[in-house]
């Protein structure tokens, strides 16, 4: 009995509350939390779209015909064999004024959303030809046209499923009125 | 009397404790470390399709922002575009080279991200793709926000 009332007690000595210094960690998760603050940037809603430049292939087109004059392009244009081509021209401020598609014209003025929806079904249509195998899409633009009207286009372009059931990404850019030579010629 | 007033009264840190952390914890798991490369003063276009990236590779893709007047940063500095992305390129191909990756068709496995302001003309943006293209980098991804606002 002596024994353990014994051990009892210096038990209950041991068990007494240990009370730990909590400043020192205090201090150092501010420290951490002062630096996680100031370095915090709320992750942009952003997004891509994702195209795939292909090499230049020296072919003669056969599929488009020749740019209208307006365009400002010569009818001899290099281009692959299963190339789509598209004329953009703009206005002053960089909207969309024409958009061709080969030599039909699909929008007339700025690119609405009506516009946007025309041009998709316009592509849809050509991209659902049997025999005809469009592989990649050639954006001729004018040098004036703002990246978020191209955007647009791109975006219809990227929407277009090849005849293998799988997403058009292959697309390639000139200038209008740009020699073939001195912008890559593809 | 004067015993018992001297008597230390400690707060109990406890709560303030797990609240700090809790609050570490929510900014750990948050922070964006590829918010660096990123220019957050340009306006890009808002397209609503745009999807995230789609690129699994151990190489970071190069950045390129290019605001309103055409000037070309990266990481927070104005860059020399054409010395900058040759450079990058001759770079990746000494590394994929050590790590004993073959180019296909000269090839460069990892995307350029064009982060762009709306206003940028086609033939200021043509002329980077163009270079980028040169050097061998074939997929290009154009930066747009998913909906209006940051």
């Amino acid at each position: 009995m002596r024994r353990r009332s014994r051990r009892h007690r210096r038990h209950k000595n041991s068990g007494e509350a240990v009370q730990l210094n909590m400043a020192a960690m205090l201090d150092m998760a501010f420290q951490l939390l002062a630096f996680f603050v100031l370095t915090f940037r709320p992750s942009a809603i952003e997004g891509h779209l994702q195209v795939h430049m292909p090499p230049p292939i020296p072919l003669t087109n056969v599929n488009s015909e020749a740019p209208p004059d307006e365009s400002g392009e010569s009818g001899e244009t290099l281009s692959g064999l299963e190339t789509l081509d598209l004329y953009v021209t703009s206005n002053q401020n960089g909207d969309v004024a024409d958009l061709k598609v080969g030599t039909f014209p699909v929008v007339q003025g700025q690119l609405h959303p009506a516009a946007v929806r025309r041009l998709n079904e316009h592509l849809k249509s050509l991209f659902e030809i049997e025999g005809i195998l469009f592989d990649r899409v050639q954006i001729h633009a004018d040098g004036r046209l703002r990246y978020d009207e191209l955007m647009k286009i791109v975006d219809v372009c990227t929407q277009q499923t090849l005849s293998d059931g799988k997403p058009m990404q292959r697309v390639n850019f000139m200038e209008l009125g740009n020699p073939v030579g001195t912008d890559g010629g593809n | 009397m004067s015993a018992s007033s001297s008597e230390s009264y400690e707060p109990n840190l406890t709560p303030i404790l797990d609240m700090v952390f809790q609050l570490i914890t929510f900014f750990m798991l948050v922070i964006n470390f590829k918010g660096a490369s990123m220019d957050l003063t340009l306006n890009l276009p808002v397209l609503g399709s745009a999807r995230p990236l789609e690129y699994i590779g151990r190489h970071e893709p190069l950045t390129l922002n290019i605001d309103k007047e055409g000037i070309v940063k990266s990481r927070g500095a104005t860059v020399d575009v054409d010395a900058f992305v040759a450079s990058e390129a001759r770079l990746l191909k000494l590394l994929l080279d050590a790590g004993g990756t073959k180019l296909v068709d000269g090839e460069l496995p990892v995307p350029v991200v064009i982060r762009a302001d709306k206003t940028v003309n086609f033939t200021s943006l043509l002329r980077i793709m163009r270079l980028c293209q040169a050097e061998g980098y074939r997929q290009i991804a154009l930066s747009a926000m998913t909906r209006e606002g940051k």
